[in-house]
């Protein structure tokens, strides 16, 4: 039987003459893998809950009387014999192609020792080719409490091991809920009590993989008072990979916010050490725990420096990965978004000559912008701060990245500038002019931000106020600054702001140009009235961000 | 009196000059005619047609108006939208007998008119009223009149009739011509393309009518005398002296290659020597289609070869005659001779089709239909002009190789790479022309593609030593003119995906920093307009980035705030012409695919997951303002990138919930951009999963959307099977509360599974299409189920049960239902019992899906399949036993 004519046009070829990126391809594949990605999670969800037994549903009352009365009634019974000659229950897979795990799960549930022990190690050695079908086969052989059983075998810690093994890869995949709720996270626990050095090792790592998933699932940990057993792993003489597995456990469980029942200082007391680590993953994984623990714990930031984490988390700045750098800059961003005295903190441990030099240097984004919001914080705090800020000459690199790096930088750079600016004395104003910050601030007042353009315009005002003072000293009697800016160019920017709809911006700009530059503008007769849209535009600017709350907030767990 | 001719007398519309007017250069005037006409079509589609036709057959007339006339009323008969389409048939058929005789009668009459275009114009006219009414049995006299014509002795009538013969054949499906009727066309076609027939435009009308009729000729195919006769009539017009005719006459071997593959085997060698001559002598637009003939044989080859080897089919229906392998000797040297025949520019020219293009491709297909025995073949060639002074010797040798690089083993390929590898990479750098560099950029890229990879048993031919060196050398080549520039990343899309298991052994990832940079530099060429490159540049830093191993996380996570401020620029541009909005949407789209694959990816791993949602409040903030610019492709990726972000988010991503919902309702909308609508379902989708019962607020009108959609026959239909799964992702996430729903929901589904449950049909894109139905249907079952499982309301089921019993035990006894929706029903079963529990244990142990179905799913060798029925086992012991 002939096919139908193809007739491959001369389309179809041209397409197919040397091609480069396919981008229509591209594109489908793209689609095609989140579909995937939907289809398995469709099919986990689905799993999930038909994982769960069903409570027994509850007889018709007479109230539901639209239900008709085709619903036959239960009246077979429990003495109706199972019509399938499979249906004994859910471990006996007789299929062929199931028959080795079907016989792995027999030898599981039987009492004999040595097969419990041959199959578990099995099941461990299928898992490890982590293939979630693999993973699903044994699930859904219900096999999972009888791990859990073993774990309670004290008497054969080989077992224990192994059921352990088998547990945390599980957890690693996709179905850690069913880890979580298969009774092995008690057993877990207290086999980090175990005399057997391996076992305890991993018994951390599955309660670790456990603790990373979900909120539920690091809460039924914590429940548990995994936290005490976990500190008490830390021990002088511990190899690096298991003080490895142990520190990124404990960073697992210090995500999100702690019950208030877990102590925090014992925690801190080793992570305090741990920050002293050689070993990056080490330090890195402990470096997170601190800023976690910033955030989970209600005085989180006070519990940290009371622990006296602060002098070596500086010393990190100057550390030269990227992976260490970020969890510590992001840490110390939480602290300098604390009180006075805990700012203080800072200052005193040198902070800002170490940002002074990381600014310098070429760091990615995300650390810059970091190093940006600690300083903006700092200087937002007092005049001795923003004198510690001018000492560490951190203004340069600021006004630097002001005039030449990416827009968010920019933003971040200029929150710190102004606050400085607006909060300065006028020894100070006359520094940050010196430094050249005026034009900057100006080319600032051109962002979407309103919040910071109000800063900015605060900042300026408290520069033009120092002016007035500077301006008896002239001859000419005018204000210096006005006259920078109004020479530099600026004075547009100020003028174009009249146009914002926010009022209070608004407001203040006409105050700085009516006081300073009163000549320059007072013959414009095009000065738009303050208008009723002022009203919704302030709805808007509530939402844009407060100067002095850290941008990362990674770990807001409500 | 007939009523036709009744309204015609009340028209007094004059027809002629209308027609003129609406073609008249003056847009006003064009507009108010192209208005009359319509009313007039409007108010009296006979009266129309019939002036339309009565026009078209008027000699008097002026040829403008008889062409339009006719081409109006080609478009009064057929539309390429299906749904228009069926209604001008309908209208059609509906139409008075008496005035579709006159119009019929008319039509045919204009085809001995002296006037070319009447004559053309009328002839597909008549084609279109054919398509309608030949398979309705009407008109049986068309074709005996239509071939009494052909013994006219005018050469015009008989050119026109072959046309139309040949339109008819286009139009009307093979089943539906008696096969006496079809031997007589061939006869006449075979006759008029006969080297005795004098006048060439008879010989070409019959030439191109044959072409279409090959459809027609099944079974003179298999008569070998009737065969020899056609095969011979088609070889000797490969010769006539006009090159038309020798155009289309190859263009009917293309065809036969194709349609007739397997009764091919006696002519080859004749053919070959057609062809040969063709490619090496002949006009261009015929040469092209003398490869085409070979390189529509290699698709017939590889296409076998690839049933033979499948593990389902082991075999092919039709047998492999390894034409090709047979060929190879001289074949291989003629295709060769070819590449060498460039034209300068080529690549800049995006159009271009040339022999060399032709030759290079036909090259490629042969090297996927052969193997290893073409190399032996091409490498002599390669060696010798891959040095020469002439760019043209040395680009032909980089493209030959560049074309045999898939389809040999690796075993074959390897050794040659090793020594080529290194004179690729310096001729990409150092060779004078852009066309080489263009071609040897490409070959490295299939390099890449094909002989690079964990899957590969071959010893690497990228290592660790000669990795950084490659790199070096694309990253240049990323800087040169945009089409060399545009390979270049292509090859570096391979080189990475190459990579995608290789875990924290990448070799990339040492210099995974530099590759970002320079393919974001790429994205800002000024000239990356120019040649796709700052797609190719995207797409190809999606891939670097999915094929990424964890420890360059942080390098993808500072990206974000990249490719966010790039996004937030698009939004920020003033007022845009229409050609700077494409542009700026193409941009924005590939910027949203972007975030996608990013989101993914610091989705995926945990060193990444929680750190990179840091961004998630601005990233939805620029997607939301990303709808708001309208361009379909643009909000299908945004919307992927929702989905994506909702993954990554979880419950958290309720608090955008508020202002997405208003675009999540607009993408349920979209009727006409359907695949916005799809994608969109499928975002719902995955909300549910990630938000589960807080997406409660938003079920209302999520549902009412959906139920909309279902109910519409506008929206395409591909969407409808992931609007049922959606329901069951909706029941799933919010439980119990899918009550009020159900008394709208279960009826559409009842109605969709009783439709669904009988496919019969033999089209095998039909059932596909039934079984995603089913599929979605019967997902839709497990969720509402499964969702309503250890509820007090769960009764609320029991009335649904029986139906669904009834599906099930349909599809089990309707036998054509594909694996996954096997795997999917007998879930379901299991979800009935697991939900209802003993009050649906007595009905399900009466169906059959409880006993043969799932004996049948329990024994069968696809795991999948397996589990389901071991769970649904496990669940019915369960529900029996009580």
């Amino acid at each position: 039987m002939p096919r139908a004519p193809r007739r491959p046009s001369e389309e179809t070829r041209l397409a197919a003459y040397k091609p480069g990126v396919d981008v229509a391809r591209s594109r489908r594949r793209r689609e095609d893998r989140l579909l995937a990605v939907r289809r398995r999670n469709r099919d986990a969800g689905l799993f999930k809950c038909r994982r769960d037994e069903p409570t027994p549903a509850p007889a018709a009352t007479p109230s539901q009387a639209d239900v008709p009365a085709t619903t036959s009634p239960p009246s077979s019974g429990p003495s109706s014999p199972p019509s399938s000659p499979h249906a004994e229950g859910p471990r006996t897979a007789t299929d062929p192609e199931l028959e080795g795990l079907s016989e792995m799960v027999e030898k599981i549930w039987s009492e004999d020792i040595t097969s419990q022990l041959e199959a578990t190690v099995q099941f461990r050695k299928l898992l490890s080719d982590e293939k979630n079908s693999t993973v699903i086969k044994i699930i859904r052989a219900d096999v999972l409490p009888r791990f859990a059983d073993f774990l309670s075998r004290h008497e054969l810690p080989q077992l224990q091991m192994e059921a352990a093994w088998v547990l945390t890869n599980i957890a690693a995949s996709d179905y850690t809920l069913l880890v979580a709720e298969c009774g092995a996270v008690p057993r877990l626990v207290e086999l980090l009590g175990s005399p057997n050095a391996n076992i305890r090792h991993q018994a951390t790592w599955a309660l670790g993989n456990i603790a990373a998933d979900m909120p539920s699932c690091r809460e039924t940990v914590l429940d548990h008072g995994a936290v005490t057993p976990l500190l008490a792993q830390f021990r002088e003489d511990m190899k690096v990979p298991v003080l490895r597995t142990a520190t990124w456990a404990l960073s697992n469980l210090c995500f999100g916010k702690l019950p208030a029942e877990v102590k925090v200082k014992p925690i801190l007391e080793i992570v305090s050490q741990l920050i002293h680590s050689v070993d990056e993953k080490i330090l890195a994984d402990a470096c997170w725990a601190l800023c976690y623990i910033c955030d989970g714990v209600s005085d989180g930031i006070q519990h940290v420096l009371g622990a006296g984490a602060c002098p070596q988390l500086v010393n990190l700045l100057m550390h030269g990965s990227v992976s260490i750098l970020l969890p510590v800059i992001t840490a110390l961003a939480r602290i300098s978004s604390g009180d006075d005295a805990q700012v203080q903190v800072l200052v005193e441990n040198g902070t800002l000559n170490c940002l002074a030099q990381l600014l310098a240097r070429n760091y990615p984004k995300s650390i810059k912008k970091q190093a940006c919001l600690i300083v903006s914080n700092i200087a937002t705090s007092s005049k001795d701060h923003i004198q510690a800020v001018i000492d560490a000459d951190v203004i340069s690199p600021l006004i630097f990245l002001l005039k030449s790096s990416e827009a968010d930088i920019k933003q971040e750079a200029a929150w710190a500038l102004s606050n400085a600016a607006s909060g300065g004395s006028s020894d100070q104003i006359q520094y940050l002019v010196s430094r050249g910050c005026l034009e900057p601030l100006c080319n600032a007042l051109t962002y979407q931000d309103a919040d910071l353009v109000y800063t900015c315009l605060e900042g300026l005002q408290n520069i033009l106020e120092a002016g007035e003072v500077g301006k008896q000293g002239q001859e000419s009697g005018v204000n210096p600054y006005a006259q920078f800016i109004l020479e530099c160019g600026c004075l547009d920017k100020l003028e174009d702001l009249q146009e914002v709809d926010d009022d209070t911006i608004y407001k203040l700009v006409m105050k700085l140009l009516e006081s300073y530059w009163e000549e320059e503008v007072s013959d414009d007769p095009d000065l738009p009235a303050s208008n009723d849209s002022a009203e919704t535009v302030e709805t808007v600017s509530e939402d844009a961000a407060q100067p002095t709350e850290p941008s990362a907030s990674a770990n807001e767990t409500e | 009196m007939n009523r036709g001719v009744v309204l015609l007398v009340n028209m007094s519309l004059d027809v002629t000059q209308v027609l003129l007017s609406a073609q008249s250069a003056d847009g006003a005037t064009r507009k108010l005619a192209e208005e009359s006409l319509k009313q007039f079509q409007e108010q009296n589609l006979p009266g129309f047609l019939f002036s339309l036709s009565s026009e078209l057959a008027n000699e008097e007339k002026p040829e403008e108006s008889r062409r339009l006339a006719g081409l109006i009323l080609k478009n009064a008969l057929d539309a390429k939208e299906q749904h228009r389409k069926s209604e001008l048939f309908q209208r059609w058929l509906a139409l008075d007998a008496n005035v579709k005789a006159q119009i019929k009668a008319l039509l045919l009459q204009t085809l001995s008119s002296p006037v070319a275009t009447a004559r053309s114009t009328s002839s597909q006219v008549i084609a279109k009223v054919a398509g309608i009414e030949i398979p309705q049995k009407q008109w049986p006299e068309l074709i005996g009149s239509l071939l009494s014509n052909i013994h006219q002795v005018q050469p015009n009538v008989k050119q026109a009739t072959l046309e139309t013969l040949g339109y008819l054949c286009e139009e009307v499906s093979p089943e539906a011509v008696d096969q006496d009727q079809v031997n007589k066309i061939l006869t006449a076609v075979v006759q008029g393309m006969n080297a005795s027939e004098g006048n060439s435009d008879v010989r070409l009308a019959a030439t191109r009518a044959l072409y279409n009729a090959l459809g027609f000729a099944q079974v003179n195919f298999s008569n070998d005398m009737e065969r020899d006769y056609i095969m011979r009539v088609v070889c000797e017009a490969t010769q006539s002296p006009e090159v038309k005719i020798r155009q289309a006459a190859f263009e009917c071997l293309v065809a036969i290659s194709s349609t007739y593959y397997d009764k091919l085997a006696t002519y080859m060698q004749d053919i070959f020597n057609i062809t040969a001559k063709a490619v090496r002598g002949d006009e261009e637009s015929v040469a092209l289609q003398a490869i085409e003939f070979w390189s529509s044989i290699c698709d017939e080859e590889i296409d076998i070869l690839d049933e033979y080897s499948s593990e389902f089919t082991a075999d092919s229906d039709v047998p492999c005659y390894y034409f090709i392998k047979q060929a190879l000797p001289a074949l291989v040297p003629m295709l060769l001779e070819t590449l060498l025949k460039q034209e300068e520019d080529q690549d800049l020219d995006e159009g271009a089709w040339n022999l060399a293009m032709a030759g290079g491709t036909c090259l490629g297909l042969v090297a996927r239909t052969v193997g290893d025995d073409i190399v032996p073949l091409v490498m002599p060639f390669v060696e010798e002009n891959i040095t020469k002074p002439d760019w043209r010797h040395r680009e032909a040798a980089t493209y030959a190789f560049g074309s045999i690089l898939e389809g040999p083993s690796a075993d074959k390929l390897a050794p040659l790479i090793n020594v080529a590898l290194n004179f690729m990479l310096s001729a990409l750098v150092n060779d004078p022309s852009n066309h080489v560099k263009d071609t040897t950029a490409w070959t490295l890229g299939r390099i890449f593609e094909f002989l690079h990879g964990s899957a590969l048993e071959t010893a690497p031919i990228i290592t660790s030593e000669n990795c950084q060196q490659i790199l070096t050398v694309l990253l240049q080549s990323m800087k040169d003119v945009p089409n060399v520039a545009e390979k270049a990343c292509g090859a570096l899309y391979f080189l990475a995906q190459g990579y995608v298991d290789a875990g924290s052994a990448s070799p990339l990832a040492p210099f995974f920093q530099d590759i970002v940079q320079s393919l974001l530099f790429v994205t800002h060429r000024e000239d990356a307009g120019e040649s796709r490159l700052r797609t190719a540049a995207y797409e190809t830093l999606n891939e670097v980035v999915r094929c990424s191993i964890e420890e360059t996380g942080p390098i993808v996570m500072q990206l974000v705030p990249v490719i966010m401020m790039e996004l937030h620029q698009t939004l920020e541009a003033g007022k845009l012409s229409t050609d700077e909005r494409e542009k700026r949407s193409e941009l924005q789209g590939l910027l949203c695919g972007c975030l996608q694959v990013i989101i993914q990816k610091l989705g995926g791993m945990e060193s990444t997951k929680y750190s990179f949602l840091q961004y998630a409040d601005q990233m939805m903030e620029l997607f939301l303002r990303v709808f708001a610019c309208r361009n379909a492709t643009v909000h299908e990726e945004a919307m992927l990138a929702i989905g994506a972000l909702a993954y990554a988010a979880g419950p958290n991503f309720s608090k955008y919930m508020a202002q997405f919902y208003q675009y999540l309702e607009m993408g349920l909308q979209n009727f006409e951009e359907y695949q916005v609508c799809a994608i969109t379902v499928g975002v719902v989708g995955d909300l549910c999963r990630a938000l589960e019962d807080k997406i409660l607020p938003f079920c209302d009108g999520i549902m009412t959307q959906l139920l909309k959609d279902l109910s519409s026959n506008q929206l395409h239909r591909s969407v409808k099977p992931p609007i049922f799964s959606c329901f069951g992702d909706i029941a799933l996430a919010i439980g119990e509360n899918f009550e009020k729903y159900l008394i709208y929901a279960m009826p559409m589904l009842q109605s969709a599974a009783d439709l669904s449950a009988h496919a019969a049909s033999a089209d095998d894109e039909l059932l596909d299409y039934t079984n995603q139905l089913r599929n979605g249907i019967l997902e839709a079952y497990s969720g509402i189920l499964q969702g309503f499982k250890s509820s007090p309301k769960t009764q609320l089921l029991m009335p649904y049960a029986p139906h669904i019993l009834h599906f099930l035990d349909a599809l089990y006894n309707g036998k054509d239902m594909d694996d996954t929706v096997m795997k999917t029903a007998i879930g379901v079963l299991g979800d009935l019992a697991d939900t209802l529990g003993v009050h649906a244990g007595p009905s399900i142990s009466q169906s059959i899906s409880s006993k043969k179905f799932l004996e049948e799913c329990l024994a069968s060798d696809d795991p999948l399949i397996k589990e389901s029925a071991d769970w649904a086992r496990i669940a019915i012991s369960r529900a029996v036993s009580g």
